[in-house]
C-alpha cells in the first residue's frame, strides 16, 4: 500500500539525475515504477475484495490525531484508473515525446509526470481534508508544468492562464477547509462528518460559505461551465501525452475528491438543506450543453475534444449531485469510461497529427483509406462517446438517466439525451468524412512510415477496453456499487 | 466606453455581495481563543497534554509538523520540489 504511492515519488525525485546517455535508464525506471504501482493497486483491490477495506495511519497516530489513508472500494477503483491510464500514456509517450521536446528535457518531463501521478493517488486515497489540499497543490503545479514543458509562446500563455485560475481554485478550497475546521475542530473526513451532523445547526452560515467555496474551487479545478475557460487552451497546446492525462484523468480525480467531500463530510441530509446539489446540477447541465455546443463550432480537432471534455465532466458532476445510488454509480462508471475514451481519442489524434501534420477537422477527408486501423479505433471511441449501446459510453449515460428518474428530476434526462445528439453531431461527420469520402488532390499527405509500436499498442488496448467495458459493464459496476454503499449507505438501493 | 464601465460595476457589486456574505460568516465564527470553541476538542487537548511522551519534543508545533502530521510536511516539501522541477522545465537553456 505504501509502496504504491511512495514509489512514484521516489522515482520522480531520482529522475532528473538521469540525462544524456542515461535516457533509456530513466524511461525504464519511469515505466517500471508505474507498472509496479499498478500491480500493487490491483493486489490491493483483490485484498479489499477478499478481506475488507482498511485504513493506514501515518506514523501510527490513530484517526483523529494523525493522517489516515482509507483503502476502500472508491479509492482503489480510482487509483487503478489513474495508474492504468498513466501506464498506457507513459508507454505512448516513450516515442512521442522525442518529437515534441528536446532530449535532455525528457527525464524532467517524466519526473513531473510521476509527481502528478503521486498527487492524484494521494487525492484518491487520503481521508484527511488538509492532506487532500496538499495533494491538490502538488497536482496543480505538476499539471501546469506538463503543459509548459513545450517551449512555445502559446503553451506558456495557456499555462499561466491555468495556473492563475487553478491557484484561485486552490485558495477557495483552502478557505473552505479552514471554515470547516473552525466549526468542527477536526481534519479527518469521517470525524468531520460526525461532528458536522450536529455542528451545522449552530453555524449554518459558516457551513454555507464553506460549501460555496468548495463548489467554486472544485468547479475551477474540473472545468465546469462558467469557469472552464482555461481548459480549451491548456488541452489544445499541451503535448499529446500530457493532454491525454490532463483531460482523461486529472479533472476527474477532482470529481472523485468532490464525491468524498460531499458524502463523507456533508452527507445527504445537509446537502439537501443547503441546496448545493441544485446549484451544481444547474452548473453541470450548462456545462454539458455548452460544452457540446462549443465543440460543434470548433474547426481544430484538439479543441473540439477539449470542449467535449467540459461536457463529459458535466455528466460526472450531474451524476454526483443527483445524490442517489444510480446517479453516483453512473458518475463513477463515467469516470472510468470517459478516462478510456478521452485518453484513447487524444492519443489517436496525436498519431494522426504525427502522420499528417494536420489537425483541422476538414483535413480528415478520406483518411480511413490511408490508416484504416487507427480510424476504426477512432470510430469505436467516438461511438462510445455518443453512447451507442454495445460500447461502454452507453452504460454510464444509462445509469445517469436512471439516477435522474429516481431523483424525480426528469429534465436532466432530457439534458442527457440532447447532449448525446449534440455529441453525434460533432463526431459523426468526422467518421463519415474519413470513411466515405474519396481522397483527391486536395487531401492531406500522409507520411508513409509505420506507426511506432509503443504508440499503436496503447491505442489498441484502449479501444479493446472500451469494447470490453461495454460488454462486461457489470465488472466495474460491482466495485462501484460497493463504493456507493460505503458512501451513502445501504438505503439507496 | 459605457460597456467597460458596466463590466467594472458588475465586478464591484459582485465583490460587495461576497464581502457582505463573508462578513456575516466571520461574525458567526467562534471567538478566537474561546474555551468552548469547537476546535478546542479532544484532538487539540490530547496533543497539548501528551506531545512530550508521544514525540519527546518539548515544542508542540514541532511535534505536530514533524510527527503527528509528518506526511503533510512531506507533501509540502514535494510541492516545493515540484515547483523547482516545473521552473527548470520551463527555462530555455540548460
Amino acid at each position: 500500500m505504501l509502496l504504491k504511492i511512495l514509489l512514484p515519488l521516489t522515482v520522480a525525485v531520482l529522475l532528473p539525475f538521469f540525462h544524456g546517455t542515461k535516457l533509456l535508464m530513466a524511461k525504464v525506471l519511469f515505466i517500471g515504477s508505474v507498472l509496479v504501482s499498478l500491480g500493487a493497486s490491483i493486489i490491493l483491490l483483490i485484498g479489499v475484495y477478499t478481506k475488507r477495506p482498511f485504513s493506514y495511519y501515518f506514523g501510527g497516530w490513530m484517526s483523529p490525531w494523525g493522517i489516515e489513508f482509507q483503502v476502500g472500494y472508491l479509492s482503489v477503483f480510482t487509483s487503478i484508473i489513474i495508474l492504468s491510464m498513466a501506464f498506457l500514456v507513459g508507454v505512448y509517450s516513450l516515442e512521442d515525446m522525442h518529437k515534441t521536446i528536446e532530449k535532455n528535457r525528457i527525464p524532467r518531463y517524466y519526473s513531473l509526470f510521476l509527481l502528478l501521478v503521486f498527487s492524484l493517488l494521494g487525492i484518491a486515497l487520503t481521508n484527511d481534508i488538509f492532506n487532500l489540499f496538499v495533494f491538490i497543490e502538488i497536482s496543480t503545479i505538476a499539471a501546469v508544468s506538463l503543459i509548459t514543458v513545450v517551449n512555445k509562446k502559446q503553451n506558456i500563455e495557456a499555462g499561466i492562464k491555468y495556473l492563475v485560475l487553478s491557484a484561485l481554485g486552490s485558495g477557495c478550497i483552502l478557505f473552505a477547509i479552514a471554515l470547516i475546521y473552525m466549526v468542527t475542530g477536526n481534519l479527518n473526513m469521517t470525524q468531520i462528518g460526525v461532528e458536522l451532523a450536529t455542528a451545522w445547526k449552530n453555524y449554518p452560515r459558516n457551513i454555507l460559505a464553506a460549501s460555496s467555496f468548495l463548489v467554486v474551487g472544485f468547479s475551477v479545478k474540473s472545468a465546469i461551465f462558467p469557469v472552464h475557460v482555461w481548459l480549451p487552451d491548456a488541452h489544445t497546446y499541451a503535448p499529446s501525452p500530457s493532454r491525454a492525462i490532463l483531460s482523461g484523468v486529472v479533472i476527474k480525480v477532482y470529481a472523485v475528491a468532490m464525491i468524498k467531500i460531499l458524502f463523507t463530510i456533508f452527507g445527504v441530509e445537509i446537502l439537501e438543506n443547503l441546496a448545493i446539489e441544485t446549484v451544481f446540477l444547474v452548473l453541470a447541465s450548462l456545462s454539458i450543453l455548452f460544452g457540446s455546443v462549443f465543440a460543434i463550432a470548433q474547426a481544430d480537432i484538439k479543441r473540439m475534444l477539449a470542449y467535449s471534455s467540459v461536457a463529459q465532466i458535466g455528466y460526472v458532476y450531474l451524476g454526483i449531485d443527483l445524490a442517489n445510488a444510480a446517479g453516483i454509480s453512473g458518475a463513477l462508471l463515467h469516470v472510468l469510461n470517459h478516462a478510456i475514451m478521452k485518453v484513447g481519442l487524444f492519443l489517436i489524434v496525436g498519431i494522426i497529427i504525427h502522420k499528417t501534420g494536420k489537425r483541422r477537422i476538414s483535413d480528415f477527408r478520406g483518411l480511413a483509406r490511408e490508416m484504416p486501423v487507427i480510424m476504426i479505433c477512432f470510430t469505436v471511441m467516438a461511438l462510445s462517446m455518443i453512447g451507442i449501446p454495445p460500447f461502454s459510453g452507453f452504460f454510464s449515460k444509462y445509469y445517469l438517466a436512471l439516477g435522474a428518474i429516481d431523483a424525480n428530476k426528469h429534465i436532466y434526462v432530457v439534458v442527457i439525451l440532447v447532449s448525446s445528439l449534440l455529441n453525434a453531431l460533432y463526431y459523426l461527420p468526422i467518421i463519415v468524412a474519413s470513411f466515405f469520402n474519396e481522397r483527391d488532390e486536395t487531401s492531406v499527405e500522409v507520411i508513409r512510415e509505420k506507426i511506432p509500436k509503443t504508440m499503436a499498442i496503447p491505442v489498441l488496448v484502449l479501444t479493446f477496453g472500451s469494447l470490453f467495458f461495454g460488454l462486461f459493464y457489470t465488472l466495474p459496476l460491482d466495485v462501484i456499487t460497493r463504493a456507493v454503499i460505503d458512501l451513502i449507505g445501504q438505503g439507496g438501493f | 466606453m459605457a460597456f467597460s464601465y458596466a463590466k467594472e460595476i458588475f465586478i464591484l457589486s459582485l465583490l460587495l455581495v461576497i464581502f457582505t456574505a463573508l462578513f456575516f460568516t466571520v461574525e458567526e465564527m467562534p471567538t478566537f481563543g474561546d474555551i468552548n470553541s469547537p476546535s478546542n476538542n479532544l484532538v487539540s487537548q490530547k496533543i497539548k497534554e501528551d506531545h512530550m511522551e508521544d514525540t519527546n519534543s518539548p515544542n508542540m508545533i514541532t511535534a505536530i509538523i514533524t510527527d503527528y502530521r509528518a506526511f503533510d510536511t512531506l507533501g509540502e516539501t514535494t510541492v516545493l520540489f515540484t515547483a523547482i522541477c516545473a521552473v527548470i522545465s520551463v527555462l530555455k537553456k540548460d
